[in-house]
């Protein structure tokens, strides 16, 4: 049984029922959010979730360091995350490709998608759909340390485990993606929230 | 182009942004699957697949030695049958 969100990975890889589902329950309570900042949208953000735990459980016999399980499944959540953008990006520019070719108008429609963040209170909406459209311009590095910092409130050395970097080098990431932040407000007007640029 | 408050206002609202939790009923599902993997992943291991697979090979492959001496086109059963026939039915019945 999980106590505190102690793990016995022992008993997970003798498949123990009660210690299963505790830990599907910490996982998606873990990184669902994380993974929604990134992607944007509820669908993504299940279907990332259970692959996540997926992947955990299937290489949970090669992990044994049961303190850092934490931040293993969030690396984990957060490369999961990248490669999504990452298939979406590649799906975009080749749909533009084609697009161009068969001038079919059809493939524009997975440009933007629509700005749903539940966490976010109505009023403040427009603000945050703008905020995230200059978050996801973002470089990789400065999204997942700022996504983590602030949407998610991990701490300083939380985050350097996840990211595996030092704690300098989260300080400076966020100092940076924060800069880069005012200055995509400043020089661009962006009116949607368009989950594939980076 | 915007003024500088109006940053400073799309700026502070991260620090707004509340958790965002999973529905209830997704949390289920994410047990019902973890239990699900479970029994699947130790009821259907690879070694286990691989046994199986490499017994039903030898299955066929055992068959399909087995049924070659029944074809009644190979030169061997002909062969066969040619010597039951010498056999003088008299001295079975005798």
């Amino acid at each position: 049984m999980v106590v505190n969100n102690i793990i016995d990975v022992s008993k997970l890889i003798e498949h123990d029922p009660l210690e299963l589902r505790s830990f599907a329950r910490l996982v998606s309570t873990w990184v669902y959010n994380t993974i929604y900042s990134y992607v944007g949208n509820k669908e993504d953000a299940e279907e990332l979730t259970q692959d996540t735990l997926i992947a955990a459980l299937g290489s949970l016999d090669k992990f044994r360091n049961e303190a850092m399980i934490k931040t293993w499944v969030y690396a984990i959540a957060i490369n999961k995350s990248k490669d999504l953008l990452k298939y979406r990006t590649r799906k975009k520019r080749f749909g533009k490709i084609i697009s161009i070719s068969n001038r079919d108008e059809n493939m524009q429609s997975y440009e933007h998608t629509e700005f749903m963040h539940p966490g976010i209170v109505l009023e403040s909406k427009e603000q945050m759909k703008i905020l995230f459209s200059a978050i996801n311009q973002l470089p990789e590095f400065q999204k997942t340390a700022l996504i983590l910092s602030k949407l998610d409130s991990k701490s300083q050395k939380e985050i350097s485990e996840i990211m595996n970097i030092s704690i300098k080098a989260v300080e400076s990431l966020l100092s940076r993606s924060k800069s880069n932040l005012r200055a995509y407000l400043e020089s661009e007007d962006i009116t949607h929230f368009n989950t594939f640029r980076k | 182009m915007r003024d500088k408050k109006s940053i400073d206002q799309i700026m502070s609202s991260l620090d707004n942004v509340k958790k965002n939790n999973p529905d209830v009923k997704f949390v289920d599902r994410m047990e019902s699957l973890a239990v699900a993997y479970a029994f699947k992943s130790s009821y259907f291991s690879k070694s286990i697949i691989l046994s199986i697979a490499a017994s039903l090979l030898l299955l066929i492959v055992a068959n399909i030695y087995t049924l070659s001496d029944y074809n009644p086109n190979s030169k061997e059963k002909i062969e066969t049958y040619t010597s039951y026939s010498l056999v003088p039915i008299n001295s079975i019945y005798k």
